[in-house]
């Protein structure tokens, strides 16, 4: 969320209700709703701890508070763009289920692996049904294909930990 | 619903060499009209075979191949050639593009060979390539197409005849993930039209798209389960 | 690296005996043709060395009208020995049908040598072994001409004297009385003075001082000149032969180069270059080729006797066997040359290029941006033909050679035919110009120009076959029934046959005329052959090429679809 601000914030000062407009406009539903408190919050963090100076300007009715970055904030900025994100993700939901529940003798290895699959395949045929539907962006688009695949590798994983993993 | 398509107790030996391979052990299947059904299983399990000999593409050596109620298995080769032509169509794995016709002259062949007329047959021929998207290559060479290219033009051939029955042996075998959706698209049309899709695939997804799975394993069938239809999915971003 | 080459030459050789027997047999054929025209004439050398030497011949021979002019020839130097001249006229004055010589008995020089019967007797004549012949008079019966009847005593020959019908007038030697009582105007008499020298081989620069004077080298060339229509032939077979060698060898070897495409890429992933693969390909055939041209010069030799029986008549003893060994050389080069440069233009193409290329080449490609086969796709044609069409079309080259040998080989049987239809023409009992030999030659050489392109046809069928195996079985998947797929192999070979058996007809015409015009034929006597004849040549064409195709193109549809399409 902070390095989101940075980014937004990397133009010319800008106003937090224009905050409140990009972050509605652009990540529409992706985040939950901010309202203008947090919004206001999040900004007041990001000054305190130095990445983000505010200005008071006037305005045409009223004072209005301007934001931009500070060398600090432009250099987190940069270190933000430049890192990619981590690559190796050891969290799996289901490994950790199935390798708690079947060391524990608490339920059928081979039981659990076909209900996840079906689940998978389940998945895989919501996602085609909305691929189909022809109606989304690009972005969308590509998300959605993303997950696909993440899905077909995951298929192939339960393949792998049924051959393995199961007398 | 009428089963168009049933194998009983499928039996096939192959003799390579000396040695005997069982190919299919008594394998059961039985497919409705109007169903799209994935054949998987881990490779060497028979899948291609079966769908050869449902196909009529090759004899069992025991067990019967029933096509809309009839044995087919007994047929001779000119009989199952004029069955195929029309009530089959069938789309390989390695495209099988005639190389010496060019896109369209592939595409036509099932029409011409049920008699229509040359100009008419070029016209559906035509019209479904530019369906397909593949409208601009019809006078191409199949070895010069790219493999989704090829693969288009084999399911064109394949569904030109508007056949009861189409048969894909992996169609998206060869493909990037974007064809792949086409060709989905077009089985699962197909399908939606009233055809009969069987397909023998390792894709997941194109088994997601089914609605039946049966799952081949050592020529014997392991499981066959159906999914539900889609559930909804609510996307991050707003259309 | 050459022994390497070499060994692999030989490999592909042991490993293809039906195209290496087909190669080595037209091969031999196209050599021992060439051997023939080399030394049909040559086989007569002998036989004449032994007439002249019989009739103790003249090194130098000089005619003239005026005796004295005549006499001046035995008063050169190097003259050894020389005897009076003869006399000799044109029995009936501008008739070429006879010329009287009157051989006084002391006749000592060119003496014709007596075959049948006596010699020059009272009231009698002895006419010219051939001119007997051609006339059908034996000895015994009287020769009528001009009012005159004189008893034919006896046949002689005379290595001065070409063979009739070919050298007109006819010659019949007669006593000088009788010369005188048929020849009494002494203005159309002609003196002839026969000369042998001390130095025969001096002979040219002895004629060169006498205008019209003839050499016994001049006699010998003129005498051997009688094998030259036969020697036109031979030669138009060669060049018939040496195109259906290009073009036979052009398609197995080129089918060879695209079947092992992936030989070759091993091969180059070895370190050959495109270079070297193709030397092998040429190496092989050049291999086959030097037993083929042994084997055919042996054959040629031993049979060339046997085609210069005309000029026998007028020898003594038949024709020997030549066996010049710069014929080997001479007839060697071409066959051999042939047969590389073919190797080599069949296969630049699929060694030339990267493996991938080399696929492609291998691969037939669709003839459908051709003008030829859009004509077909849009011709009312039925299917089956359209798609067996199409299919021979995509190998362009290959169709292009097969139905050149097909229409080389029919313009072959068409000259046969014609040659057949003129001999004929001949009215009964005509001595004919031809040896018997020749049209038997001419058929045996048909025969295997027949043989040879049937057989490359059923081969090339066959290899059809094999590299579609897999385009067969989808098309049986796609619903071709085992008759359509039959049907478009046998109908489009036959179609293509039909069309080149047509065209061989012309073809065929032209080569006759030609050959039958520079051996001095007379236009006037020509027959080519009649129309129902020519007529047969493209059915027959067509039914054995129907034939031929059938049976591989059964074996096309034996294959079931399933297995087809597993095979790599």
């Amino acid at each position: 969320m902070r390095e989101l601000f940075l980014a937004l914030l990397a133009g010319d000062g800008v106003h937090g209700y224009e905050l409140k407009q990009a972050l509605e406009q652009e990540f529409g539903a992706l985040l939950p709703a901010l309202n203008a408190g947090q919004i206001y919050s999040t900004l007041a963090r990001l000054e305190r701890d130095g990445l983000v100076v505010g200005e008071s300007v006037e305005g045409d009715n009223r004072r209005k508070r301007v934001y931009g970055l500070t060398e600090a904030g432009r250099a987190e900025l940069a270190r933000w763009i430049a890192a990619p994100v981590p690559g190796t993700r050891l969290k799996d939901e289901f490994f950790m289920k199935f390798a708690v529940l079947a060391s524990a003798g608490l339920a059928n290895p081979r039981t659990l692996i076909d209900g996840q699959r079906r689940e998978y395949m389940q998945s895989l045929r919501d996602l085609d049904a909305v691929l189909a539907a022809n109606g989304n962006g690009a972005a969308a688009e590509l998300l959605v294909e993303g997950a696909v695949l993440h899905l077909k590798a995951d298929l192939e994983w339960l393949e792998l930990i049924e051959e393995r993993m199961t007398p | 619903m009428t089963c168009v398509l049933e194998a009983r107790s499928l039996t096939k030996t192959y003799d390579t060499g000396g040695v005997e391979v069982d190919a299919l052990r008594g394998v059961d299947l039985a497919v409705q009209r109007g169903e799209f059904v994935a054949i998987m299983g881990p490779s060497g399990c028979g899948k291609s075979t079966l769908l050869n000999l449902l196909a009529g593409l090759d004899r069992p050596t025991a067990g019967e191949v029933l096509l809309d109620g009839e044995r087919i298995d007994e047929l001779s080769e000119t009989e199952l050639a004029r069955l195929r032509r029309s009530k089959v169509g069938f789309v390989f794995q390695f495209f099988n593009l005639v190389p010496t016709l060019s896109a369209v002259e592939n595409v036509e062949l099932p029409l011409l060979l049920v008699g229509r007329r040359r100009r008419e047959a070029r016209r559906s021929a035509n019209a479904l390539m530019g369906d397909l998207g593949i409208g601009d290559k019809h006078g191409t060479a199949p070895l010069l197409l790219s493999g989704g290219q090829q693969q288009r033009v084999a399911l064109a051939r394949a569904l030109v005849n508007e056949p009861a029955i189409v048969l894909g042996d992996e169609p998206t075998g060869n493909l990037d993930s974007a064809a792949t959706r086409e060709v989905l698209g077009l089985l699962r049309a197909a399908r939606d039209r009233g055809q009969t899709v069987l397909v023998v695939t390792h894709d997941s997804r194109v088994a997601a798209a089914a609605d039946r799975i049966v799952t081949l394993r050592d020529g014997r069938v392991a499981e066959a389960a159906a999914l539900e239809p889609p559930r909804p999915v609510t996307l991050p971003f707003e259309s | 690296m050459s022994v390497t080459l070499v060994k692999l030459a030989f490999a592909g050789i042991r490993s293809r005996v039906l195209a290496s027997f087909l190669t080595i047999l037209l091969s031999g054929a196209a050599t021992a043709t060439i051997v023939l025209a080399l030394e049909v004439g040559a086989t007569a050398r002998d036989p004449w060395q032994r007439t002249f030497d019989a009739a103790h011949g003249a090194h130098v021979l000089a005619t003239s009208p005026s005796e004295a002019e005549a006499r001046r020839l035995a008063a050169l130097p190097g003259v050894a020995e020389s005897a009076p001249p003869t006399v000799s006229a044109l029995a009936i004055p501008g008739d070429d049908l006879l010329q009287l010589v009157a051989l006084p008995p002391s006749t000592r020089i060119d003496v014709p040598v007596r075959i049948e019967g006596a010699g020059v007797g009272k009231r009698g004549i002895v006419l010219e072994r051939s001119f007997a012949e051609k006339l059908g008079l034996r000895v015994g019966a009287t020769f009528r001409f001009a009012g005159h009847a004189l008893p034919v005593i006896g046949t002689a020959i005379s290595p001065s004297q070409p063979r009739y019908p070919r050298s007109k007038p006819g010659v019949g030697w007669v006593t000088l009385g009788t010369f005188e009582r048929i020849v009494p105007d002494r203005s159309r008499w002609n003196w002839t003075q026969a000369v042998r020298l001390a130095n025969p081989a001096a002979a040219r620069s002895v004629a060169a001082s006498v205008p019209g004077a003839v050499t016994w080298e001049d006699q010998r060339a003129e005498a051997l000149r009688d094998s030259e229509p036969i020697r036109l032939i031979l030669t138009m077979y060669t060049i018939v032969l040496l195109a259906v060698v290009f073009a036979v060898v052009a398609i197995l070897v080129g089918a060879r180069a695209s079947q092992q495409y992936r030989e070759i890429g091993l091969l180059k992933a070895v370190g050959l270059t495109p270079r070297q693969v193709t030397a092998v390909f040429a190496l092989e055939s050049a291999a086959l080729g030097v037993v083929a041209v042994a084997a055919g010069f042996v054959a040629g030799a031993l049979l060339a006797p046997r085609l210069a029986a005309p000029s026998a008549e007028t020898m003594v003893g038949a024709p020997t066997t030549v066996a010049n060994p710069w014929h080997l050389l001479l007839a060697s080069i071409p066959v051999l040359l042939v047969l590389v440069l073919s190797a080599r233009a069949s296969t630049r193409r699929s060694t030339r290029f990267s493996v991938l290329h080399a696929i492609q080449a291998g691969n037939p490609s669709p003839a459908g941006r051709s003008r030829l086969a859009r004509m077909i796709s849009r011709a009312p044609v039925p299917l089956p033909l359209s798609l067996g069409l199409k299919d021979v079309l995509a190998r362009r080259h290959r169709a292009r050679r097969l139905v050149g040998a097909i229409a080389v080989t029919g313009a072959a049987v068409v000259f046969a035919l014609s040659m057949q239809a003129s001999l004929d023409a001949r009215p009964a009992g005509e001595a004919s110009d031809v040896p018997n030999e020749l049209p038997v030659l001419v058929y045996t050489l048909d025969a295997v120009l027949l043989v040879i392109t049937a057989t490359t046809l059923i081969a090339v069928v066959l290899l059809s076959v094999r590299e579609r195996v897999r385009d067969y079985g989808v098309l049986k998947a796609i619903g071709l029934t085992p008759r359509q797929l039959t049907s478009s192999l046998v109908s489009a070979y036959s179609a293509l046959a039909a069309l080149a058996a047509v065209a061989s007809i012309p073809i065929g015409i032209a080569l006759y005329v030609v050959v039958y015009s520079a051996s001095g034929g007379d236009a006037a006597d020509r027959v080519i052959a009649p129309w129902y004849w020519l007529a047969l040549v493209p059915l027959a064409t067509l039914l054995i090429v129907a034939v031929a195709t059938s049976v591989p193109a059964r074996l096309a549809t034996r294959i079931s679809s399933a297995d087809a399409l597993r095979y790599e």
